[in-house]
């Protein structure tokens, strides 16, 4: 069955076609609905070269998923924020089936997003049961990259119900015969989807020469006397620009350049932490360390003389040839058309398995248990990695129903995983403190050693805390009903399949 | 896909009532539902204000998924349809008895639809007839309503005694409906018959008069007065009845 949409004359409301339509049969006029959706597609577009539309929408009463390819064919699944990033974040269902055998497990991108309204008036049958809804959309369209909205034509959509397509068919043949009426070869969102650039590798590509950009200008500020927040811009848009690298098909250019991206993120990471830590040493001489005067002066001057150190190892990565090249590389790949990725027929990418939250949950459970203030943080280090790839999956989405449950588990890794952050921050302190320790080796200055010392055992003293805190936190992560339930999920499925 | 047969050999218990609710929240979770009225009183139609008439009757369903997809209507509700009751539906048994393997028949028809839906609730006629032993090699599990007297006690044994004779019939999830906290007699059999049968589920529909407003306004209670009590008891039990049949949310 074909789409039905229409285009009616220029102010055509949703009370006139209510009157129109009140005509041939009863009919119920229903208050106007705010319109925000946001449209997404595989990165080659191929949901929408299927004639297939997949709508993020937020509702009044929260976010739903939506499927529809063709009229009849629509289901929706409630899902809260952010947008999906990926089929294999989706719950089981009809939905994430269909999807998985539309881009296999491929990731999506955002590819337009609709604002606007929208009303319907319902036809119903003495029962009041609704037999066919027709209703008038009036909205714009953005690109993801935030350009201007772009008026839409206003649309009146036929929307059968399963069983009485016959009047869907007869409703819009009758609507189309009208006066300045015309039927319209697509839709609301295939208008928005075309005009807004249309195909999501594009649109993909064009946010990354954007990141570029944006990154490039931030590199000019970089400047360790200046604002700390230059760098971390600058990094914030490398990690943008190399998850969506990884989005595009990986061709050998671009994972050439994805390796490059890697060392330009190693390169300034070391700046950025030097950034991090020596604001947290100044405020710690500052605010608990008992030695003062010549000592603090020392620390503070050879700290800043590494920081500075690490800062012209970048501006030297940054003003090198390696870089440009790898800008032109990443530009390059940026423009060429690369072979499309595989399809999901026929295709010999391995599928991925979904990645199973139970099965990180567990890892993280091994990993945890009996943890103690004696293991080593490299320990703590690889279950914050597990911790993190969790809350990432946990994030992504769980069905409505199990909304409560699903913030329920994301509370109990917050305080687990603010731990091992802070963890983490005290390990490289400890690093930091043991350079400088070798550094200062055979200087006097009055109580300098004293005062290393005293950072040293206040890093150590934090670090037990941490340690300590940890021991608590884990046995209430290890116990949250929420996680377990997705033990018992698992295990219910195995038994079932 | 799942399949939830509500079933009872008791009438009045509140099989259509769990069932429209049930597969209202299912689909409001987002699964693909279809709810078949299998009870020619068509009190699950009635809910969803579809009138209780198939064409070509028993007839109609059997011969393929084409004949039987074109007869499923769509509610006015997202991700759940439903195929209605009609009055010819009193000859299932006549209509499975002519064919071979007459106990899957059911089965057999329902499979290709699992391409389309992840949940199909079955609301039942009841007595223990042919068509109540398709249903049980059809569905996953046997949601049972019992009133907590006595007599439901009873029921369920029966029940019991004719899956245990079948072999490997579906999970029984039997959980207690109407219940009238007041009555010492309810309270007295809430508290043993879970004993006996560790498999009676945790959640408690209690009687409301609001049961009745299902009736009038023509709707899923959760759809149109969800802050209710009995709305919030068939949220719960929906919650247990998904865990028991093991559905992935994540
Ligand atoms: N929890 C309840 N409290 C009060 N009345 C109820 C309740 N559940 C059902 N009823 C009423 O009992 C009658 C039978 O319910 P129904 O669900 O149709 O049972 P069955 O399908 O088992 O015959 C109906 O009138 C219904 O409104
Ligand atoms: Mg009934």
């Amino acid at each position: 069955m074909k789409p039905l949409e229409l285009i009616p004359p220029p102010g055509t409301s949703a009370d006139r076609l209510a009157d129109r339509l009140g005509a041939l049969g009863r009919v119920r006029l229903e208050a106007a609905r705010r319109i925000r959706s946001t449209l997404l597609d595989r990165a080659d577009g191929v949901l929408r070269e299927r004639g297939i539309t997949l709508e993020w929408q937020a509702t009044p009463e929260g976010h739903r998923l939506a499927w529809r390819d063709g009229p009849l064919n629509s289901v929706s699944i409630p899902l809260s924020a952010p947008p999906p990033r990926h089929v294999a974040h989706l719950p089981e269902g009809v939905l994430r089936r269909r999807l998985q055998h539309s881009v296999g497990h491929g990731d999506l991108v955002e590819v337009a997003s609709v604002r606007g309204s929208s009303r319907r008036v319902r036809l119903i049958d003495r029962e009041e049961k609704t037999l066919c809804s027709v209703s008038v959309e009036r909205a714009a369209a953005l690109s993801p990259n935030g350009a201007r909205p772009l008026r839409l034509e206003d649309r009146v959509r036929v929307v059968p119900v399963k069983g009485y397509e016959g009047l869907a068919r007869r409703i819009a043949a009758h609507l189309a015969e009208q006066p300045g009426w015309k039927a319209s070869p697509e839709g609301l969102y295939e208008e928005a989807a075309r005009r807004t650039g249309g195909d999501a590798r594009a649109r993909l590509k064009a946010r990354i020469s954007d990141l570029l950009r944006t990154m490039e200008h931030h590199r000019g500020a970089i400047d360790p006397r200046g604002d700390p927040e230059e760098l971390h811009d600058f990094r914030v848009c490398l990690r943008r620009i190399r998850t969506l690298f990884a989005q595009i098909e990986p061709s050998t250019a671009s994972s050439a350049v994805a390796l490059e991206l890697k060392w330009l993120g190693q390169v300034s990471g070391a700046a950025r932490d030097l950034d991090v830590q020596a604001e947290d040493l100044w405020r710690t001489l500052r605010e608990s360390c008992t030695h003062h005067g010549p000592a603090h002066a020392r620390i503070e001057e050879l700290i800043e003389e590494h920081r500075h150190e690490a800062h012209r190892g970048l501006a030297d990565a940054l003003a090198s040839r390696r870089y440009a090249r790898l800008l032109r590389a990443a530009r390059d790949a940026l423009r060429k058309e690369g072979p499309r990725p595989r399809g999901p027929d026929g295709d010999d990418a391995p599928a991925r398995p979904p990645l199973s939250a139970a099965k990180l949950y567990r890892k993280a459970l091994r990993q945890g248990r009996g943890l103690g203030p004696r293991d080593p943080d490299e320990r703590f280090h690889r279950l914050r990695k597990t911790l993190k790839k969790l809350r990432y999956l946990l994030e992504a989405g769980p069905a409505r129903e199990d909304a409560r449950r699903g913030d329920d588990a994301l509370k109990s890794l917050k305080g687990m995983q603010t731990i091992l952050g802070d963890l983490n921050d005290v390990s490289v302190q400890r690093e930091l403190l043991e350079w400088l320790r070798r550094e200062l080796e055979g200087e006097t200055p009055a109580g300098l050693h004293g005062c290393v010392d005293e950072l040293v055992a206040l890093a150590e003293e934090r670090r037990r805390a941490l340690k300590t805190d940890f021991a608590r936190h884990f046995g209430s992560l290890a116990s949250s009903a929420a996680l377990r339930s997705l033990l018992e999920a698992e295990r219910g499925s195995k038994a079932a399949s | 896909m799942t399949i939830i047969a509500a079933f009872s050999i008791k009438g009045g218990v509140g099989k259509s009532t769990a069932a429209a609710n049930l597969a209202y929240l299912a689909a409001r979770a987002g699964k693909a539902t279809l709810l078949f009225d299998l009870d020619p009183q068509g009190a699950a139609s009635y809910f969803f204000r579809i009138r209780p008439k198939v064409k070509g009757g028993v007839e109609g369903l059997l011969g393929g998924e084409q004949r039987l997809q074109k007869r499923i209507k769509g509610s006015d509700f997202e991700n759940l349809d439903l195929l209605p009751a009609d009055l010819s539906y009193r000859h299932f048994d006549l209509a499975f008895d002519d064919m071979k393997k007459r106990r899957s028949r059911l089965r057999k028809m329902l499979s290709p639809l699992g391409a389309h839906y992840d949940f199909v609730f079955l609301d039942c006629p009841p007595n223990l007839t042919l068509l109540a032993e398709n249903v049980f090699r059809a569905a996953d599990a046997l949601l049972v309503p019992l009133i907590p007297t006595p007599l439901s006690v009873r029921t369920l044994e029966q029940l019991h005694a004719f899956l245990d004779e079948d072999g490997k019939g579906p999970k029984l999830l039997p959980f207690f409906s109407m219940v009238d906290a007041r009555k010492k007699l309810h309270r007295q059999v809430m508290d043993s018959l879970p004993r006996s049968f560790p498999e009676v589920l945790a959640t408690r529909i209690p009687y409301l008069v609001q049961a009745e407003w299902m009736a009038t306004q023509r709707a899923p209670i959760n759809s149109f007065a969800p802050r209710s009590r009995l709305a919030a008891a068939f949220e719960e039990l929906w919650a247990e009845v998904a865990a028991r049949c093991e559905v992935r949310w994540w």
